[in-house]
């Protein structure tokens, strides 16, 4: 018996393959297990200077026009990119995903990957805006009150978009997008409550 | 790096599902100790470049599967004797899985007879194709020493045939 030969014998076992479904069970789990990590990566960009969202918005909404021609986002990102206040702003991308989520409900029949994907990139996008929302340098354009109503009315929000994605049934194919989803929502809903009792402190 | 490591984990997620069966013997540990694998995988992914990753993960199953026999009240590792039926889902009849899971099975019995320390050379090496220079990081030997174990793997499986 030589080389090739033993190569032959334990070939067999190289056909031992577990079910795909297993490989996106582990996968998920895998995720489950990391989930601050990951968004903490994903949110970098969101922590950059003032300035440098307004840049990465407008480049943003052109990406997204040339790659699918999504109106309704360009539309957002403009209409951010051209409000001052960014207590305004806040309001318009926690408008967009209240919008989002109230349109998902109602077809809630059809739920699959592109209803998770468009729900975690509204839900990026409020959270995006509404972690600018700061006290210093924004003198006389907006109050700490109207930044509590505000985080009060998101904190809910992600309380009812949280009930939504547990509570649809899903199959393998959405299982790992739906994971994805529900810890970026506990992510932001961690760094919401935080948010909510500064300013309820400041009060 | 969300992408660096989902190619990681196409690409190798099921070469180490199969090492870790081979040590464990049991689907289901084998599935948890594959998450662990990957989960601690990309923590060191976080802090670390990684140069070769397929024997860095391969390295981090061995640890795993290490800790999961040191925490586990018999520490007895098992034997290899049956296959998963899940492990065979590639087959189209059930004559195939048959006779596929009874050949497996005849290896099993002859890898039984080794060293495990033969037993996991081998299919680092002929298995997962694991270059001398790969393995010896994993089992922590100078590549020298990794040519000879698989030299003796290969001779003490010879002579069982």
């Amino acid at each position: 018996m030589n080389d090739k030969q033993v190569k032959l014998k334990l070939h067999v076992l190289k056909s031992i393959k577990p079910e795909t479904n297993t490989l996106h069970e582990i996968h998920g789990k895998v995720f489950s297990n990391i989930p601050q990590n990951v968004h903490r990566n994903r949110a970098k960009w969101l922590h950059l200077p003032f300035f440098i969202p307004v840049v990465s918005s407008i480049a943003l909404a052109i990406m997204i026009f040339i790659l699918g021609g999504f109106f309704s986002t360009i539309v957002l990102y403009t209409k951010i990119a051209m409000t001052p206040d960014q207590h305004e702003k806040a309001q318009i991308a926690f408008a967009y995903a209240q919008e989002t989520l109230s349109e998902q409900e109602k077809n809630s029949n059809k739920v699959n990957n592109n209803t998770y994907e468009t729900l975690s990139q509204s839900v990026e996008i409020a959270n995006a805006q509404m972690s600018q929302l700061k006290l210093k340098g924004e003198k006389g354009k907006y109050t700490q009150h109207q930044c509590l109503t505000l985080y009060h009315e998101y904190y809910k929000y992600l309380q009812q978009l949280k009930r939504y994605t547990s509570s649809k049934a899903t199959n393998s194919n959405s299982l790992q997008t739906r994971n994805a989803l529900l810890s970026e929502i506990n992510t932001f809903d961690e760094q919401a409550e935080i948010k909510l009792h500064m300013y309820k402190d400041k009060e | 790096m969300e992408e660096q490591f989902n190619k990681a984990y196409q690409s190798y997620a099921s070469g180490i599902f199969r090492y870790i069966y081979f040590k464990v013997s049991d689907y289901d540990i084998a599935s948890d100790l594959t998450a662990d694998t990957f989960t601690r995988f990309w923590k060191v992914m976080q802090s670390e470049s990684i140069t070769n990753k397929k024997a860095f993960i391969y390295s981090v199953a061995k640890g795993i599967v290490i800790d999961y026999y040191r925490k586990k009240k018999n520490k007895k590792s098992v034997k290899l004797e049956k296959v998963d039926e899940r492990l065979l889902s590639f087959t189209d009849t059930n004559e195939e899985k048959y006779s596929i899971k009874q050949e497996i099975e005849q290896v099993f019995v002859q890898l039984n007879k080794i060293k495990k320390e033969y037993q996991e050379i081998l299919v680092l090496y002929y298995i997962e194709e694991l270059k001398v220079k790969e393995i010896s990081f994993i089992i922590n030997k100078s590549e020298n020493n990794t040519r000879v174990l698989l030299h003796r793997a290969v001779n003490a499986l010879k002579k069982l045939v």
